[in-house]
Protein backbone atom coordinates (compact mmCIF):
# COMPACT_ATOMS: atom_id res chain seq x y z
CA UNK A 1 0.00 0.00 0.00
CA UNK A 2 2.39 2.33 -0.97
CA UNK A 3 0.88 5.64 -3.38
CA UNK A 4 -2.48 6.56 -3.54
CA UNK A 5 -4.35 5.26 -6.45
CA UNK A 6 -7.64 7.00 -6.21
CA UNK A 7 -8.31 9.83 -4.57
CA UNK A 8 -11.66 11.56 -3.98
CA UNK A 9 -11.80 14.85 -2.36
CA UNK A 10 -14.63 17.05 -1.27
CA UNK A 11 -17.11 14.90 -3.72
CA UNK A 12 -20.80 16.33 -3.44
CA UNK A 13 -23.46 14.96 -6.27
CA UNK A 14 -26.84 16.60 -6.96
CA UNK A 15 -29.93 14.94 -8.43
CA UNK A 16 -32.16 17.73 -10.03
CA UNK A 17 -35.24 16.65 -11.48
CA UNK A 18 -37.80 19.59 -11.93
CA UNK A 19 -36.56 21.98 -9.63
CA UNK A 20 -36.49 20.27 -6.88
CA UNK A 21 -32.50 18.99 -6.01
CA UNK A 22 -31.80 16.67 -3.73
CA UNK A 23 -28.24 16.11 -2.16
CA UNK A 24 -27.05 12.52 -2.92
CA UNK A 25 -23.53 12.98 -1.49
CA UNK A 26 -21.61 15.86 0.05
CA UNK A 27 -18.16 16.22 0.90
CA UNK A 28 -16.68 12.73 0.48
CA UNK A 29 -12.99 12.22 0.91
CA UNK A 30 -11.32 9.42 0.95
CA UNK A 31 -8.79 7.44 -1.12
CA UNK A 32 -7.78 3.79 -2.01
CA UNK A 33 -3.97 2.58 -2.55
CA UNK A 34 -2.58 0.64 -4.41
CA UNK A 35 -3.92 -3.14 -3.84
CA UNK A 36 -6.16 -1.61 -1.07
CA UNK A 37 -9.63 -3.11 -0.68
CA UNK A 38 -11.64 0.15 0.65
CA UNK A 39 -14.87 -0.66 1.96
CA UNK A 40 -18.46 1.23 1.74
CA UNK A 41 -20.93 0.15 3.86
CA UNK A 42 -24.51 2.13 4.38
CA UNK A 43 -28.20 1.46 4.19
CA UNK A 44 -30.18 1.49 1.19
CA UNK A 45 -30.20 5.07 -0.35
CA UNK A 46 -27.28 6.10 2.00
CA UNK A 47 -25.08 7.62 -1.55
CA UNK A 48 -22.66 4.47 -1.74
CA UNK A 49 -23.70 3.23 -5.02
CA UNK A 50 -23.56 6.51 -6.16
CA UNK A 51 -20.04 6.87 -5.26
CA UNK A 52 -19.00 4.11 -7.60
CA UNK A 53 -21.16 5.28 -10.31
CA UNK A 54 -19.35 9.11 -10.23
CA UNK A 55 -15.94 6.94 -10.31
CA UNK A 56 -16.79 5.19 -13.03
CA UNK A 57 -18.22 8.34 -15.27
CA UNK A 58 -21.61 7.03 -14.96
CA UNK A 59 -22.94 10.29 -12.86
CA UNK A 60 -21.61 13.36 -13.27
CA UNK A 61 -19.92 15.07 -10.14
CA UNK A 62 -21.68 18.26 -9.08
CA UNK A 63 -18.69 19.16 -7.03
CA UNK A 64 -15.31 18.38 -5.87
CA UNK A 65 -12.52 16.38 -7.59
CA UNK A 66 -11.61 12.62 -8.70
CA UNK A 67 -8.14 11.82 -8.42
CA UNK A 68 -6.76 8.51 -10.19
CA UNK A 69 -3.23 8.00 -10.71
CA UNK A 70 -2.37 11.63 -10.66
CA UNK A 71 -4.81 12.74 -12.92
CA UNK A 72 -7.99 14.75 -12.40
CA UNK A 73 -10.96 12.26 -14.12
CA UNK A 74 -13.80 14.28 -12.80
CA UNK A 75 -14.91 15.20 -15.83
CA UNK A 76 -13.31 13.06 -18.31
CA UNK A 77 -14.52 13.04 -22.06
CA UNK A 78 -15.51 9.45 -23.80
CA UNK A 79 -12.11 8.79 -25.24
CA UNK A 80 -10.25 9.58 -21.58
CA UNK A 81 -13.11 6.69 -19.87
CA UNK A 82 -12.44 4.53 -23.21
CA UNK A 83 -8.29 5.12 -22.11
CA UNK A 84 -9.19 4.72 -18.27
CA UNK A 85 -10.94 1.62 -18.81
CA UNK A 86 -7.89 -0.04 -19.14
CA UNK A 87 -6.78 0.56 -15.55
CA UNK A 88 -10.85 0.84 -13.53
CA UNK A 89 -13.29 -1.81 -14.14
CA UNK A 90 -16.70 -2.67 -12.63
CA UNK A 91 -18.63 -5.31 -11.37
CA UNK A 92 -22.28 -5.07 -10.71
CA UNK A 93 -24.37 -6.07 -8.43
CA UNK A 94 -27.51 -8.22 -10.55
CA UNK A 95 -25.42 -11.24 -12.22
CA UNK A 96 -28.74 -11.48 -14.48
CA UNK A 97 -28.76 -8.22 -16.41
CA UNK A 98 -24.84 -7.40 -16.05
CA UNK A 99 -23.87 -10.21 -19.06
CA UNK A 100 -25.75 -9.22 -23.06
CA UNK A 101 -27.64 -11.89 -23.25
CA UNK A 102 -26.92 -12.52 -26.75
CA UNK A 103 -23.40 -12.65 -26.48
CA UNK A 104 -21.40 -16.08 -25.92
CA UNK A 105 -19.21 -15.85 -23.07
CA UNK A 106 -16.51 -15.47 -25.41
CA UNK A 107 -17.60 -12.79 -26.58
CA UNK A 108 -18.64 -10.92 -23.65
CA UNK A 109 -15.23 -11.48 -22.15
CA UNK A 110 -13.40 -10.62 -25.53
CA UNK A 111 -15.65 -7.33 -25.56
CA UNK A 112 -13.32 -5.41 -23.35
CA UNK A 113 -10.26 -6.37 -25.50
CA UNK A 114 -11.00 -5.93 -28.87
CA UNK A 115 -12.47 -2.33 -27.72
CA UNK A 116 -9.17 -1.77 -26.92
CA UNK A 117 -7.34 -3.00 -29.96
CA UNK A 118 -6.48 -6.25 -29.14
CA UNK A 119 -6.60 -8.89 -32.06
CA UNK A 120 -8.79 -11.37 -32.55
CA UNK A 121 -5.88 -14.44 -31.93
CA UNK A 122 -4.99 -13.03 -28.83
CA UNK A 123 -7.85 -12.03 -27.67
CA UNK A 124 -9.32 -15.65 -28.25
CA UNK A 125 -5.83 -17.02 -25.92
CA UNK A 126 -6.84 -14.42 -22.98
CA UNK A 127 -10.03 -15.37 -22.88
CA UNK A 128 -9.10 -19.25 -21.99
CA UNK A 129 -6.32 -17.65 -19.15
CA UNK A 130 -9.70 -15.62 -17.48
CA UNK A 131 -12.26 -18.46 -17.32
CA UNK A 132 -9.23 -20.44 -15.57
CA UNK A 133 -8.66 -17.55 -13.71
CA UNK A 134 -12.03 -17.56 -12.30
CA UNK A 135 -12.61 -21.33 -11.93
CA UNK A 136 -14.65 -21.65 -15.20
CA UNK A 137 -14.42 -25.04 -17.60
CA UNK A 138 -12.81 -23.90 -20.18
CA UNK A 139 -15.84 -25.01 -22.90
CA UNK A 140 -17.64 -22.26 -21.09
CA UNK A 141 -16.24 -19.81 -23.72
CA UNK A 142 -18.76 -21.38 -26.66
CA UNK A 143 -21.97 -21.41 -24.20
CA UNK A 144 -24.47 -18.39 -23.46
CA UNK A 145 -25.37 -16.56 -20.03
CA UNK A 146 -28.77 -18.23 -19.91
CA UNK A 147 -26.89 -21.37 -19.26
CA UNK A 148 -25.09 -20.58 -16.33
CA UNK A 149 -26.40 -20.00 -12.79
CA UNK A 150 -25.74 -16.83 -10.56
CA UNK A 151 -22.70 -17.40 -9.53
CA UNK A 152 -21.00 -18.87 -12.30
CA UNK A 153 -22.18 -15.33 -14.39
CA UNK A 154 -20.62 -13.21 -11.63
CA UNK A 155 -17.68 -15.18 -12.11
CA UNK A 156 -17.88 -14.10 -15.98
CA UNK A 157 -18.24 -10.76 -14.99
CA UNK A 158 -15.47 -10.31 -12.42
CA UNK A 159 -13.46 -12.60 -15.62
CA UNK A 160 -14.68 -9.02 -17.89
CA UNK A 161 -13.23 -7.21 -15.21
CA UNK A 162 -10.44 -8.54 -15.34
CA UNK A 163 -9.75 -8.93 -19.04
CA UNK A 164 -8.16 -5.30 -19.57
CA UNK A 165 -5.96 -6.14 -16.15
CA UNK A 166 -7.25 -3.23 -14.47
CA UNK A 167 -5.51 -1.26 -10.91
CA UNK A 168 -8.89 -0.58 -9.82
CA UNK A 169 -12.10 -2.65 -9.72
CA UNK A 170 -15.11 -1.19 -8.50
CA UNK A 171 -17.45 -3.75 -6.56
CA UNK A 172 -21.17 -2.44 -6.41
CA UNK A 173 -22.69 -5.15 -4.09
CA UNK A 174 -20.99 -7.90 -6.22
CA UNK A 175 -22.42 -10.79 -4.42
CA UNK A 176 -25.51 -9.38 -2.86
CA UNK A 177 -27.58 -11.31 -5.55
CA UNK A 178 -25.94 -14.36 -4.41
CA UNK A 179 -26.74 -16.85 -1.60
CA UNK A 180 -24.69 -17.55 1.26
CA UNK A 181 -22.62 -20.64 0.23
CA UNK A 182 -21.96 -19.24 -3.36
CA UNK A 183 -21.05 -15.66 -1.85
CA UNK A 184 -18.37 -16.94 0.40
CA UNK A 185 -16.64 -18.16 -2.52
CA UNK A 186 -17.15 -15.66 -5.00
CA UNK A 187 -15.63 -13.61 -2.02
CA UNK A 188 -12.89 -15.43 -1.56
CA UNK A 189 -11.90 -15.31 -5.76
CA UNK A 190 -12.34 -11.35 -5.33
CA UNK A 191 -9.66 -12.20 -2.28
CA UNK A 192 -7.23 -14.43 -4.25
CA UNK A 193 -6.96 -12.60 -7.25
CA UNK A 194 -6.21 -9.27 -5.56
CA UNK A 195 -3.43 -11.28 -3.52
CA UNK A 196 -2.37 -12.63 -7.40
CA UNK A 197 -2.76 -9.29 -9.35
CA UNK A 198 -2.25 -6.88 -6.70
CA UNK A 199 -4.92 -4.77 -8.26
CA UNK A 200 -7.67 -2.68 -5.78
CA UNK A 201 -10.76 -2.92 -4.65
CA UNK A 202 -14.10 -0.51 -4.06
CA UNK A 203 -16.21 -2.65 -2.64
CA UNK A 204 -19.64 -1.30 -2.02
CA UNK A 205 -22.26 -3.29 0.05
CA UNK A 206 -24.72 -2.95 2.46
CA UNK A 207 -23.54 -5.80 4.53
CA UNK A 208 -20.88 -5.68 7.21
CA UNK A 209 -20.02 -9.76 6.99
CA UNK A 210 -18.93 -9.16 3.62
CA UNK A 211 -17.21 -5.96 4.10
CA UNK A 212 -15.07 -7.38 6.46
CA UNK A 213 -14.27 -10.03 5.35
CA UNK A 214 -12.63 -8.35 2.16
CA UNK A 215 -11.78 -4.90 3.50
CA UNK A 216 -8.70 -3.32 4.81
CA UNK A 217 -10.35 0.00 5.46
CA UNK A 218 -14.50 0.91 5.88
CA UNK A 219 -16.09 3.95 5.58
CA UNK A 220 -19.19 4.09 6.94
CA UNK A 221 -21.95 6.41 5.24
CA UNK A 222 -25.01 8.00 6.10
CA UNK A 223 -27.48 9.99 4.36
CA UNK A 224 -24.59 10.88 1.61
CA UNK A 225 -22.42 11.96 4.21
CA UNK A 226 -19.04 9.87 5.68
CA UNK A 227 -20.19 9.58 9.23
CA UNK A 228 -16.84 7.07 10.11
CA UNK A 229 -14.00 5.75 8.34
CA UNK A 230 -10.61 3.52 9.55
CA UNK A 231 -9.42 0.00 9.71
CA UNK A 232 -11.41 -2.76 9.37
CA UNK A 233 -11.53 -3.98 12.95
CA UNK A 234 -11.56 -1.12 14.28
CA UNK A 235 -14.49 0.41 12.72
CA UNK A 236 -16.57 -2.91 12.46
CA UNK A 237 -15.56 -4.09 16.41
CA UNK A 238 -14.77 -0.99 18.39
CA UNK A 239 -17.12 2.05 16.32
CA UNK A 240 -17.15 5.74 17.42
CA UNK A 241 -20.30 7.21 15.40
CA UNK A 242 -23.87 6.40 16.97
CA UNK A 243 -24.94 5.34 13.38
CA UNK A 244 -22.27 2.85 12.98
CA UNK A 245 -22.77 1.20 16.15
CA UNK A 246 -26.39 0.67 15.64
CA UNK A 247 -25.41 -0.13 11.89
CA UNK A 248 -23.17 -3.19 13.34
CA UNK A 249 -25.96 -4.59 16.09
CA UNK A 250 -28.48 -4.47 13.54
CA UNK A 251 -27.13 -7.45 11.56
CA UNK A 252 -28.26 -10.55 13.10
CA UNK A 253 -26.69 -13.21 15.00
CA UNK A 254 -27.76 -16.89 15.22
CA UNK A 255 -27.54 -17.49 18.89
CA UNK A 256 -31.59 -16.22 19.89
CA UNK A 257 -29.88 -15.42 23.29
CA UNK A 258 -27.27 -13.19 22.12
CA UNK A 259 -29.88 -11.77 19.34
CA UNK A 260 -32.68 -10.84 22.27
CA UNK A 261 -29.56 -8.81 24.20
CA UNK A 262 -28.39 -7.26 20.88
CA UNK A 263 -32.43 -6.08 20.17
CA UNK A 264 -32.33 -4.83 23.67
CA UNK A 265 -29.05 -2.65 23.38
CA UNK A 266 -29.82 -1.82 19.90
CA UNK A 267 -33.14 -0.08 21.71
CA UNK A 268 -31.36 1.71 24.09
CA UNK A 269 -29.01 3.41 21.50
CA UNK A 270 -31.99 4.13 19.54
CA UNK A 271 -33.41 6.36 22.68
CA UNK A 272 -30.48 7.74 23.79
CA UNK A 273 -29.46 9.22 20.03
CA UNK A 274 -33.19 10.61 19.96
CA UNK A 275 -32.72 12.08 23.39
CA UNK A 276 -29.77 13.57 21.69
CA UNK A 277 -31.28 14.65 18.96
CA UNK B 1 -31.13 -24.64 -38.05
CA UNK B 2 -32.43 -26.55 -40.89
CA UNK B 3 -34.59 -28.72 -38.72
CA UNK B 4 -36.05 -25.83 -37.21
CA UNK B 5 -37.35 -24.46 -40.95
CA UNK B 6 -38.34 -27.87 -41.70
CA UNK B 7 -40.35 -28.05 -37.81
CA UNK B 8 -41.84 -24.34 -38.72
CA UNK B 9 -42.87 -25.29 -42.37
CA UNK B 10 -44.49 -28.76 -41.37
CA UNK B 11 -46.33 -27.11 -38.60
CA UNK B 12 -47.10 -23.79 -40.89
CA UNK B 13 -48.83 -26.92 -43.66
CA UNK B 14 -50.89 -27.91 -40.87
CA UNK B 15 -52.39 -25.21 -39.70
CA UNK B 16 -53.37 -24.16 -43.67
CA UNK B 17 -54.79 -27.90 -43.57
CA UNK B 18 -56.34 -27.09 -40.29
CA UNK B 19 -58.07 -23.70 -41.43
CA UNK B 20 -59.24 -25.05 -44.98
CA UNK B 21 -61.15 -27.43 -43.65
CA UNK B 22 -62.89 -25.69 -40.97
CA UNK B 23 -63.42 -22.72 -43.84
CA UNK B 24 -64.74 -25.53 -46.50
CA UNK B 25 -67.13 -27.35 -44.10
CA UNK B 26 -68.42 -23.92 -42.65
CA UNK B 27 -68.85 -21.98 -46.11
CA UNK B 28 -70.32 -25.20 -47.85
CA UNK B 29 -73.16 -26.39 -45.09
CA UNK B 30 -74.09 -22.25 -44.75
CA UNK B 31 -74.61 -21.76 -48.31
CA UNK B 32 -77.78 -23.58 -49.56
CA UNK B 33 -79.27 -23.44 -53.43
CA UNK B 34 -75.83 -22.30 -55.03
CA UNK B 35 -77.17 -23.62 -58.34
CA UNK B 36 -80.43 -21.81 -57.74
CA UNK B 37 -78.75 -18.71 -56.88
CA UNK B 38 -76.07 -18.89 -59.73
CA UNK B 39 -79.06 -19.50 -62.40
CA UNK B 40 -81.57 -17.02 -60.67
CA UNK B 41 -85.12 -17.41 -59.89
CA UNK B 42 -86.74 -18.37 -63.29
CA UNK B 43 -84.24 -21.68 -63.88
CA UNK B 44 -86.21 -25.02 -63.75
CA UNK B 45 -86.21 -27.68 -61.27
CA UNK B 46 -84.19 -29.98 -63.95
CA UNK B 47 -81.94 -26.53 -64.58
CA UNK B 48 -81.14 -26.09 -61.15
CA UNK B 49 -80.38 -30.05 -60.27
CA UNK B 50 -78.28 -30.34 -63.76
CA UNK B 51 -75.79 -27.23 -62.84
CA UNK B 52 -75.88 -29.25 -59.26
CA UNK B 53 -74.70 -32.46 -60.90
CA UNK B 54 -72.27 -30.39 -63.08
CA UNK B 55 -70.62 -28.73 -60.16
CA UNK B 56 -70.67 -32.10 -58.40
CA UNK B 57 -72.59 -30.40 -55.45
CA UNK B 58 -74.85 -33.51 -55.24
CA UNK B 59 -71.93 -35.40 -53.44
CA UNK B 60 -70.80 -35.78 -50.46
CA UNK B 61 -68.97 -33.03 -48.56
CA UNK B 62 -66.01 -34.83 -47.86
CA UNK B 63 -65.24 -36.45 -51.23
CA UNK B 64 -65.38 -32.94 -52.64
CA UNK B 65 -63.05 -31.62 -49.37
CA UNK B 66 -60.67 -34.22 -50.32
CA UNK B 67 -60.73 -33.62 -54.40
CA UNK B 68 -60.48 -30.04 -53.64
CA UNK B 69 -57.14 -30.13 -51.50
CA UNK B 70 -55.77 -32.41 -53.99
CA UNK B 71 -56.52 -29.92 -57.03
CA UNK B 72 -55.04 -27.42 -54.55
CA UNK B 73 -51.56 -28.96 -54.05
CA UNK B 74 -51.27 -29.28 -58.17
CA UNK B 75 -52.25 -25.73 -58.30
CA UNK B 76 -55.75 -25.60 -58.98
CA UNK B 77 -57.99 -24.34 -57.29
CA UNK B 78 -61.24 -24.57 -59.59
CA UNK B 79 -63.31 -22.33 -61.52
CA UNK B 80 -65.21 -19.34 -60.21
CA UNK B 81 -69.20 -19.80 -60.38
CA UNK B 82 -70.17 -16.58 -61.79
CA UNK B 83 -67.43 -15.79 -64.20
CA UNK B 84 -65.92 -18.51 -66.77
CA UNK B 85 -62.38 -18.05 -64.91
CA UNK B 86 -59.82 -20.00 -63.13
CA UNK B 87 -59.34 -18.90 -59.50
CA UNK B 88 -56.36 -18.97 -59.89
CA UNK B 89 -56.01 -16.60 -62.23
CA UNK B 90 -58.07 -14.09 -61.16
CA UNK B 91 -56.15 -13.90 -57.72
CA UNK B 92 -52.36 -14.69 -59.38
CA UNK B 93 -53.03 -11.62 -61.72
CA UNK B 94 -54.02 -9.31 -58.55
CA UNK B 95 -51.36 -10.10 -55.75
CA UNK B 96 -49.01 -8.69 -57.27
CA UNK B 97 -50.56 -5.25 -56.68
CA UNK B 98 -51.23 -6.40 -52.84
CA UNK B 99 -47.89 -8.02 -52.14
CA UNK B 100 -45.79 -4.98 -53.70
CA UNK B 101 -48.01 -2.57 -51.47
CA UNK B 102 -48.25 -5.05 -48.15
CA UNK B 103 -43.97 -5.24 -48.27
CA UNK B 104 -43.41 -1.99 -49.25
CA UNK B 105 -45.78 -0.52 -46.58
CA UNK B 106 -43.93 -2.96 -44.13
CA UNK B 107 -39.98 -2.05 -44.83
CA UNK B 108 -41.18 1.63 -44.79
CA UNK B 109 -43.37 1.44 -41.75
CA UNK B 110 -40.06 -0.93 -40.35
CA UNK B 111 -37.60 1.90 -40.89
CA UNK B 112 -39.57 4.88 -39.74
CA UNK B 113 -41.19 2.71 -36.60
CA UNK B 114 -37.34 1.25 -35.52
CA UNK B 115 -35.98 4.81 -35.90
CA UNK B 116 -38.73 6.91 -33.59
CA UNK B 117 -38.47 3.87 -31.14
CA UNK B 118 -34.70 4.34 -30.60
CA UNK B 119 -34.68 8.03 -30.47
CA UNK B 120 -37.69 8.33 -27.78
CA UNK B 121 -35.93 5.77 -26.29
CA UNK B 122 -32.36 7.12 -25.71
CA UNK B 123 -33.89 10.90 -25.90
CA UNK B 124 -36.41 10.60 -24.18
CA UNK B 125 -37.92 14.39 -22.44
CA UNK B 126 -39.97 16.14 -25.05
CA UNK B 127 -39.16 14.21 -27.74
CA UNK B 128 -40.26 10.72 -26.01
CA UNK B 129 -43.73 12.26 -25.07
CA UNK B 130 -44.15 13.27 -28.41
CA UNK B 131 -44.05 10.15 -29.84
CA UNK B 132 -46.26 8.48 -27.31
CA UNK B 133 -48.91 11.48 -28.22
CA UNK B 134 -48.32 10.53 -31.92
CA UNK B 135 -48.37 6.63 -31.24
CA UNK B 136 -51.59 6.73 -29.54
CA UNK B 137 -53.05 9.14 -32.27
CA UNK B 138 -51.68 6.79 -34.86
CA UNK B 139 -52.98 4.22 -33.12
CA UNK B 140 -56.65 5.16 -32.49
CA UNK B 141 -57.38 6.70 -36.43
CA UNK B 142 -58.35 3.61 -38.61
CA UNK B 143 -56.78 3.48 -41.68
CA UNK B 144 -59.52 3.89 -43.89
CA UNK B 145 -60.57 7.81 -42.13
CA UNK B 146 -56.59 8.12 -42.72
CA UNK B 147 -56.83 7.43 -46.06
CA UNK B 148 -59.72 9.47 -46.45
CA UNK B 149 -58.18 12.33 -44.95
CA UNK B 150 -54.84 11.93 -47.29
CA UNK B 151 -56.86 11.81 -50.77
CA UNK B 152 -59.18 15.18 -49.49
CA UNK B 153 -55.95 16.97 -48.98
CA UNK B 154 -53.02 15.43 -51.26
CA UNK B 155 -55.28 14.57 -54.44
CA UNK B 156 -58.15 16.64 -54.52
CA UNK B 157 -57.39 20.39 -52.12
CA UNK B 158 -53.13 20.01 -53.39
CA UNK B 159 -53.73 17.39 -56.71
CA UNK B 160 -50.41 16.07 -56.26
CA UNK B 161 -51.13 12.86 -56.63
CA UNK B 162 -53.73 10.79 -58.43
CA UNK B 163 -57.06 9.75 -55.64
CA UNK B 164 -57.21 6.59 -58.16
CA UNK B 165 -56.07 4.64 -59.81
CA UNK B 166 -53.04 1.88 -60.16
CA UNK B 167 -50.06 1.69 -62.74
CA UNK B 168 -47.85 -1.81 -62.98
CA UNK B 169 -44.73 -1.49 -60.90
CA UNK B 170 -42.89 -3.08 -64.16
CA UNK B 171 -44.33 -1.10 -66.42
CA UNK B 172 -43.70 2.98 -65.13
CA UNK B 173 -41.52 2.77 -61.40
CA UNK B 174 -42.44 6.42 -61.25
CA UNK B 175 -46.57 6.18 -62.27
CA UNK B 176 -46.23 3.24 -59.36
CA UNK B 177 -44.70 5.15 -56.75
CA UNK B 178 -47.15 8.13 -57.40
CA UNK B 179 -50.38 5.84 -57.17
CA UNK B 180 -49.05 4.07 -54.57
CA UNK B 181 -47.77 6.70 -52.31
CA UNK B 182 -51.37 7.35 -50.63
CA UNK B 183 -51.94 3.92 -50.07
CA UNK B 184 -48.97 3.18 -48.08
CA UNK B 185 -49.07 6.19 -45.92
CA UNK B 186 -52.81 5.32 -45.31
CA UNK B 187 -51.52 1.35 -43.92
CA UNK B 188 -48.26 2.66 -42.29
CA UNK B 189 -49.49 4.46 -39.72
CA UNK B 190 -50.90 2.22 -37.63
CA UNK B 191 -48.06 -0.48 -38.16
CA UNK B 192 -45.54 2.78 -37.66
CA UNK B 193 -47.70 3.40 -34.13
CA UNK B 194 -47.39 -0.26 -32.96
CA UNK B 195 -44.02 -0.82 -33.51
CA UNK B 196 -42.67 1.82 -32.62
CA UNK B 197 -44.39 1.97 -29.23
CA UNK B 198 -42.70 -2.02 -28.61
CA UNK B 199 -39.42 -0.80 -29.90
CA UNK B 200 -39.09 1.74 -27.53
CA UNK B 201 -40.13 0.26 -24.53
CA UNK B 202 -38.13 -2.66 -25.55
CA UNK B 203 -34.79 -0.16 -26.04
CA UNK B 204 -35.35 1.29 -22.49
CA UNK B 205 -35.09 -2.17 -21.03
CA UNK B 206 -32.13 -3.45 -22.36
CA UNK B 207 -30.33 0.61 -21.75
CA UNK B 208 -31.32 -0.08 -18.11
CA UNK B 209 -29.19 -3.07 -18.05
CA UNK B 210 -25.90 -3.36 -15.93
CA UNK B 211 -23.92 -4.93 -18.92
CA UNK B 212 -25.10 -1.22 -20.85
CA UNK B 213 -24.07 0.32 -17.73
CA UNK B 214 -20.81 -1.37 -17.77
CA UNK B 215 -20.39 -0.29 -21.64
CA UNK B 216 -20.87 3.07 -20.83
CA UNK B 217 -18.41 3.00 -17.94
CA UNK B 218 -15.51 1.87 -20.53
CA UNK B 219 -16.31 4.92 -22.54
CA UNK B 220 -17.84 3.24 -26.09
CA UNK B 221 -20.26 6.59 -27.58
CA UNK B 222 -23.97 5.94 -27.93
CA UNK B 223 -23.65 5.06 -30.83
CA UNK B 224 -21.46 1.92 -30.82
CA UNK B 225 -23.81 0.98 -27.42
CA UNK B 226 -27.28 1.49 -29.04
CA UNK B 227 -25.84 -0.44 -32.55
CA UNK B 228 -23.86 -2.93 -31.26
CA UNK B 229 -25.41 -3.81 -28.20
CA UNK B 230 -28.72 -2.42 -27.44
CA UNK B 231 -30.75 -2.89 -30.78
CA UNK B 232 -29.99 -7.06 -31.01
CA UNK B 233 -31.40 -7.62 -27.35
CA UNK B 234 -34.09 -4.97 -28.17
CA UNK B 235 -34.96 -5.73 -32.46
CA UNK B 236 -36.58 -9.08 -31.46
CA UNK B 237 -39.54 -7.26 -29.89
CA UNK B 238 -39.85 -5.24 -32.85
CA UNK B 239 -40.07 -7.91 -35.34
CA UNK B 240 -42.29 -9.90 -33.96
CA UNK B 241 -45.01 -6.74 -33.28
CA UNK B 242 -43.94 -6.43 -37.25
CA UNK B 243 -44.95 -9.66 -38.32
CA UNK B 244 -48.23 -9.66 -36.13
CA UNK B 245 -49.09 -6.14 -37.47
CA UNK B 246 -48.44 -7.79 -41.40
CA UNK B 247 -51.33 -9.98 -40.52
CA UNK B 248 -53.15 -7.15 -40.02
CA UNK B 249 -52.18 -5.65 -42.90
CA UNK B 250 -53.65 -8.13 -45.16
CA UNK B 251 -57.21 -6.89 -43.47
CA UNK B 252 -56.65 -3.32 -43.76
CA UNK B 253 -55.25 -3.56 -47.36
CA UNK B 254 -58.59 -4.68 -48.29
CA UNK B 255 -60.41 -1.28 -47.02
CA UNK B 256 -57.97 0.85 -48.43
CA UNK B 257 -57.36 -0.90 -51.86
CA UNK B 258 -61.43 0.15 -52.19
CA UNK B 259 -60.50 3.56 -51.32
CA UNK B 260 -58.11 3.90 -53.42
CA UNK B 261 -59.52 1.46 -56.11
CA UNK B 262 -56.46 -0.77 -56.38
CA UNK B 263 -56.86 -4.15 -58.47
CA UNK B 264 -55.90 -6.19 -55.67
CA UNK B 265 -57.05 -9.14 -53.81
CA UNK B 266 -59.04 -7.18 -51.51
CA UNK B 267 -60.70 -5.68 -54.25
CA UNK B 268 -61.40 -9.22 -55.46
CA UNK B 269 -62.36 -10.21 -51.75
CA UNK B 270 -65.42 -7.69 -51.29
CA UNK B 271 -66.50 -8.64 -54.89
CA UNK B 272 -66.53 -12.28 -54.67
CA UNK B 273 -67.61 -12.93 -50.74
CA UNK B 274 -70.59 -10.63 -51.42
CA UNK B 275 -71.66 -13.08 -54.82
CA UNK B 276 -71.38 -15.90 -52.33
CA UNK B 277 -68.41 -17.69 -54.58
CA UNK B 278 -66.73 -20.40 -52.53
CA UNK B 279 -64.36 -21.17 -54.84
CA UNK B 280 -62.76 -17.91 -55.23
CA UNK B 281 -63.26 -17.13 -51.33
CA UNK B 282 -61.50 -20.38 -50.97
CA UNK B 283 -58.67 -19.54 -53.17
CA UNK B 284 -58.21 -16.52 -51.29
CA UNK B 285 -58.43 -17.94 -47.97
CA UNK B 286 -55.64 -20.20 -49.11
CA UNK B 287 -52.81 -17.54 -50.67
CA UNK B 288 -53.62 -15.31 -47.22
CA UNK B 289 -52.87 -17.97 -44.82
CA UNK B 290 -49.91 -18.80 -46.83
CA UNK B 291 -48.47 -15.51 -47.09
CA UNK B 292 -48.67 -14.87 -43.28
CA UNK B 293 -47.38 -18.87 -42.85
CA UNK B 294 -44.39 -17.21 -44.77
CA UNK B 295 -44.09 -14.22 -42.65
CA UNK B 296 -44.46 -15.86 -39.49
CA UNK B 297 -41.47 -18.47 -40.56
CA UNK B 298 -39.16 -15.17 -41.61
CA UNK B 299 -40.19 -13.53 -38.31
CA UNK B 300 -39.03 -16.22 -36.03
CA UNK B 301 -35.66 -16.71 -38.55
CA UNK B 302 -35.20 -13.02 -37.70
CA UNK B 303 -35.58 -13.56 -34.08
CA UNK B 304 -33.44 -16.40 -33.59
CA UNK B 305 -30.70 -15.02 -35.83
CA UNK B 306 -30.72 -11.71 -33.67
CA UNK B 307 -31.08 -13.06 -30.63
CA UNK B 308 -29.60 -16.94 -29.86
CA UNK B 309 -31.57 -17.14 -26.89
CA UNK B 310 -34.85 -17.37 -28.59
CA UNK B 311 -33.50 -20.05 -30.98
CA UNK B 312 -35.34 -23.00 -30.08
CA UNK B 313 -36.06 -26.23 -31.89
Amino acid sequence: MSEQLLSVDKLGVDFTRRRTTFTALEEITFSIAEGETVGLVGESGSGKTTIGRSILGLVPPTRGTLTFRGEDITHASRAKRRELSRDMQVVFQDPYTSLNPSLTIEGILAEPLRAQGIDRREAGRRVKELLDRVRLPSDAAGRLPREFSGGQRQRVAIARALALRPRLIVCDEPVSALDLTTQQRVLDLFIEIQRDTGCAYLFVSHDLSVIRHVSHRVIVLNRGKIVESGGVEKVTSDPDDPYTQRLMMSAPLPDPGAQRERREELEKLRVDSERAA
Amino acid sequence: MLSFIAKRTLLALSQMLVISAVAFFLLYLSSSGIARTILGEQATEEQVAAKTAELGLDRPLPVRYVEWLLGVFQGDLGRSYFTPQDVSDALISRLPTTLSLLIATTIIAALIAFALGIAAAVYRGWLDRLVQILSIAGYAIPGFLFALLLVIVFAINLGWLPATGYVQLTTDPLGWLKTVILPIAALSIGVIAATAQQVRGAVIDVLRQDYVRTLRSRGLSEREIIFKHVLRNASGTGLTVLGLQFVGLLGGAIVVEQIFALPGLGTVAIQYTSRGDIPVVMGLLIITSLIVAVVNLLVDLGVGFLNPKARVA
